[in-house]
């Protein structure tokens, strides 16, 4: 049992850290979900194009020897520019492979979603490498910059993570409940047509969703390259379905669903890979998605399904 | 003014595109026989219409023969001098695989074209088709008292086609608790959870066992195992294999053909369209939805136990990740969900591009095919065309003159190379010697350009389009020539956006009809 105790606070932080990440992606699902009910599954490269962008923003501002700029500038810097490089992808993405896609059958814009994730890693691989790349170990925080907590280190760039992934969930918040492009937005999720009656511009609400979903996927790209180090242009498909997962545990649709649902998945991932297997993590995570539906089918914050015939 | 309306209306508002594709209102019988007048106008719809004349039966007798004849066609002297190849167990290695994946395209066509499952975990049940192929015949089971197991394949393939049908019933049983789009998820989390396990399930601990067992052998996975055998008679080359893959082709795609025209696939057709309407018209819909995933599974069963023997080995990645899954996805619907010839068209398609994209002569002509068999078919007044395409020639020449003028420093490429489609265009773009950068950054603008002369207003579209033609020829011939393996992907990800776009119900398909 005292092995047990020295792991907890690692672990704990470990789960944060990428919960935080997860919760970030599935925001964008979640969002893009409760409009237009689409598994937007290009939602995973848009974060792949946010840790590209942040490189060449790292790149832009570092000379052999060292930063050009203060490092906290350099990742502020970082960020805005995944996030307002992303943004603008995810409204391309919007624009050209899913506007069209509408009001046809549910695959196509599935299979459209497909071809444009091909498109996006392909492209990626093509102009700026196959090989992953590194935000490089310690430019932008130095390896021991640790806050101390009793006997506990935990690294800033963690802690850098949590409070960036706060700030921008609590803007996201204002957004949505304060501001009358939320109002409409939420309007639109709750009934298209309706909405549209109502004199919503349906199609700049679903801009602006998909705009904000891809910024915050830019920002998870970024914060990923600052803690991990390493991108690659084959990440994001595997971080979309964790994204896609914490979104179905939250509840698909529910904003604050799919960041405590990524915050969940995180803290059972790291938990299952530390306390039981790691060949067997990715499998409890996913068993734990199936228990949480068959408990509460819409997920812990979705509202029960009502048919109308 | 009040005839001007309604189509400045449907112009203003992009979410309403005119698509040929889906017809809102119309009566399903009169959408039909208006695709069918339709279908046969123009130049293709008289070729179009004389396959039709052809009667069914000999249209299918006719490429059940170009399937058979073609191990054998191809080993003729005269066939491999041609090509320039010393044997044609290439050319068969192609065909079989396409007869493999035609096999799990009817399979995934079940499921997701006749029944409307979105079953993203279908790789999964060919991957448990390999290994419990690999574990029923090869010397890999070496535990609990055994050493190794040799079923004889007329035993050991019906129990695998079984045992993957049953474990498609137990995770539709599990999937379908959860309505729509959460069986997607959950299908989805199955196939990347089986594939996880097969990638790391090399140290686990059994239950009666003392030490740590190795249950895939990893990324590396089994191998060595017994070559497929019925009745005395061992298949051993290629060919062989292809002969079977035919066999069990047809057969599928017989059965298969002959379930839809049941009760069975009606109500499968019913269900897809309102599940909630069949279930009150007295379908099971629930039997049928497992039915449907059961028989998937099974037909990937086969196909996998098959694949496995053939290929000698099972190795998990990536032939059972999702690169496999989007590829299945890709020809089931390229081909039109729900239509079994298209099915065996996409299937055929996508096993075949991408072997012929790999010569880079080829896939040069393909590119530049496509890319003029696009500007023809997509402007359609002709003076639009020739503004786009006289203005991109022109632009060519400009630059050509302009570029040295300007940058007098820079060091430029003269000349074609070895082929003579490339010493044309060379001869009239003007790429630098050091073209890397360049090329990269005109790749990505390319693609920008594209996409904004699809939102320019109509008067200047054709000035964009010209600047973004000129970008993509520069594109592709200093970098995307450069590196086959992503273009290809690269190539086939655009086919299926412009696809779903144009042509929702892929080739073969039926248009929907929304009846309102």
């Amino acid at each position: 049992m005292q092995n047990f105790f020295d792991l907890l606070p690692q672990t704990l932080v470990n789960g944060l850290t990428l919960g935080a990440v997860y919760g970030l992606i599935a925001l964008g699902y979640s969002m893009v979900y409760g409009i237009l009910k689409l598994l937007n599954f290009a939602h995973g490269d848009i974060y792949m194009l946010g840790a590209y962008m942040g490189f060449g923003a790292l790149t832009l501002a570092s000379s052999p020897e060292g930063l050009l700029l203060p490092s906290a500038l350099v990742v502020l810097g970082m960020l805005v520019v995944a996030m307002a490089g992303a943004g603008l992808a995810s409204i391309a993405v919007e624009r050209f492979a899913y506007r069209p896609l509408r009001y046809a059958p549910r695959i196509a814009p599935l299979i459209s979603a497909l071809g444009v994730s091909f498109i996006l890693q392909n492209l990626v691989q093509i102009t700026v490498s196959p090989r992953p790349l590194s935000y490089g170990s310690g430019t932008l925080i130095p390896a021991d910059a640790s806050l101390l907590i009793g006997e506990q280190s935990i690294h800033y760039s963690r802690v850098l993570i949590v409070v960036i992934t706060l700030t921008l969930m609590l803007g996201l918040a204002y957004f949505v409940t304060r501001t009358r492009l939320g109002r409409a937005m939420r309007a639109v999720s709750m009934d298209l047509d309706a909405a549209q009656m109502m004199g919503v511009n349906v199609n700049q609400v679903i801009l602006v969703t998909f705009m904000i979903g891809g910024m915050l996927a830019g920002a998870a790209g970024v914060l990923v390259g600052i803690v991990f180090f390493s991108i690659r242009h084959t990440m994001g498909f595997l971080a979309g379905l964790k994204g896609f997962t914490a979104a179905v545990v939250g509840g698909i649709g529910s904003i604050p669903g799919a960041a405590v649902g990524g915050l969940i998945l995180g803290l059972v991932e790291s938990f299952a890979s530390v306390y039981i297997s790691v060949t067997f993590k990715d499998a409890i995570a996913f068993l734990l998605l199936v228990a949480i539906l068959l408990i509460r089918p819409t997920g812990l914050f979705g509202k029960p399904i009502v048919q109308k015939v | 003014m009040s005839q001007e309306m309604p189509r400045q209306a449907a112009e203003k508002d992009p979410a309403v595109p005119a698509r040929p594709g889906l017809k809102v209102g119309v009566d399903e019988w009169v959408a039909q026989v208006e695709g069918r007048t339709r279908r046969y106008q123009g130049g293709w719809g008289r070729v179009a219409y004389g396959w039709q004349t052809i009667p069914l039966g000999v249209r299918y007798a006719l490429a059940i023969l170009i399937i058979f004849a073609f191990p054998f066609v191809t080993a003729t002297d005269a066939v491999l001098d041609g090509m320039g190849i010393a044997s044609n167990d290439f050319l068969v290695r192609i065909g079989a695989r396409f007869l493999i994946f035609a096999m799990l395209a009817i399979g995934l066509n079940v499921v997701v074209g006749y029944c409307g499952l979105l079953d993203l975990g279908y790789v999964a049940f060919f991957g448990i088709a390999g290994y419990s192929y690999a574990y029923l015949s090869s010397d890999f089971i070496q535990f609990a008292g055994l050493n190794g197991v040799h079923l004889p394949s007329i035993l050991s393939l019906p129990l695998i086609v079984l045992w993957t049908a049953l474990i498609g019933l137990g995770v539709g049983y599990v999937a379908f608790r959860f309505g729509g789009d959460y069986l997607a998820i959950v299908t989805l989390g199955f196939g990347q959870v089986f594939l996880q396990l097969a990638l790391t399930a090399t140290r686990v601990q059994l239950p009666w066992t003392e030490r740590p067992v190795d249950l895939t052998r990893g990324p590396n996975g089994i191998n060595r195992l017994d070559d497929l055998a019925f009745f005395g008679f061992q298949l051993e080359t290629t060919t062989h294999y292809y002969l079977l893959a035919a066999l069990l082709l047809i057969f599928v795609y017989a059965a298969v053909h002959h379930l839809n025209q049941s009760r069975i696939g009606r109500a499968w057709r019913a269900l897809k369209d309102d599940e909630l309407a069949a279930e009150v018209m007295g379908i099971p819909t629930w039997r049928m939805k497992l039915l449907a995933f059961a028989i998937g599974a099974g037909i990937a069963g086969l196909a996998g136990a098959v694949d496995t023997a053939w290929q000698d080995s099972v190795i998990p990645n990536p032939r059972y990740s999702v690169l496999t899954l989007i590829n299945l996805y890709a020809m089931v619907v390229l081909g039109g969900l729900g239509s079994l010839p298209g099915v065996v068209l996409g299937a055929l398609i996508f096993t075949t591009l991408p072997e012929i994209l790999r010569d880079i002569q080829a896939a040069s002509a393909i590119f530049y095919g496509g890319l003029i068999f696009g500007l023809l078919l997509g402007l359609r007044p002709w003076k639009r065309l020739a503004a786009v395409v006289v203005s991109t020639l022109a632009l060519g020449f400009v630059i050509r003159f302009v570029g040295p003028l300007l940058l007098p420093n820079v060091e430029w490429l003269t000349g074609g190379t070895d082929y003579w489609l490339n010493e044309i265009v060379h001869s009239w773009l003007l790429i630098p010697a050091d073209f890397v950068t360049v090329g990269n950054i005109v790749t990505i603008g390319a693609i920008v350009v594209l996409l904004a002369a699809m939102v320019v207003a109509e008067r200047w579209r054709w000035a964009v389009l010209s600047i973004a033609l000129y970008m993509f020829i520069f594109a592709w011939e200093t970098r995307l020539v450069q590196e086959p393996a992503a273009t290809r992907i690269l190539i086939v990800g655009t086919t299926l956006v412009v696809l779903m776009v144009v042509r929702p119900q892929g080739l073969l398909g039926k248009p929907e009809v929304r009846v309102v």
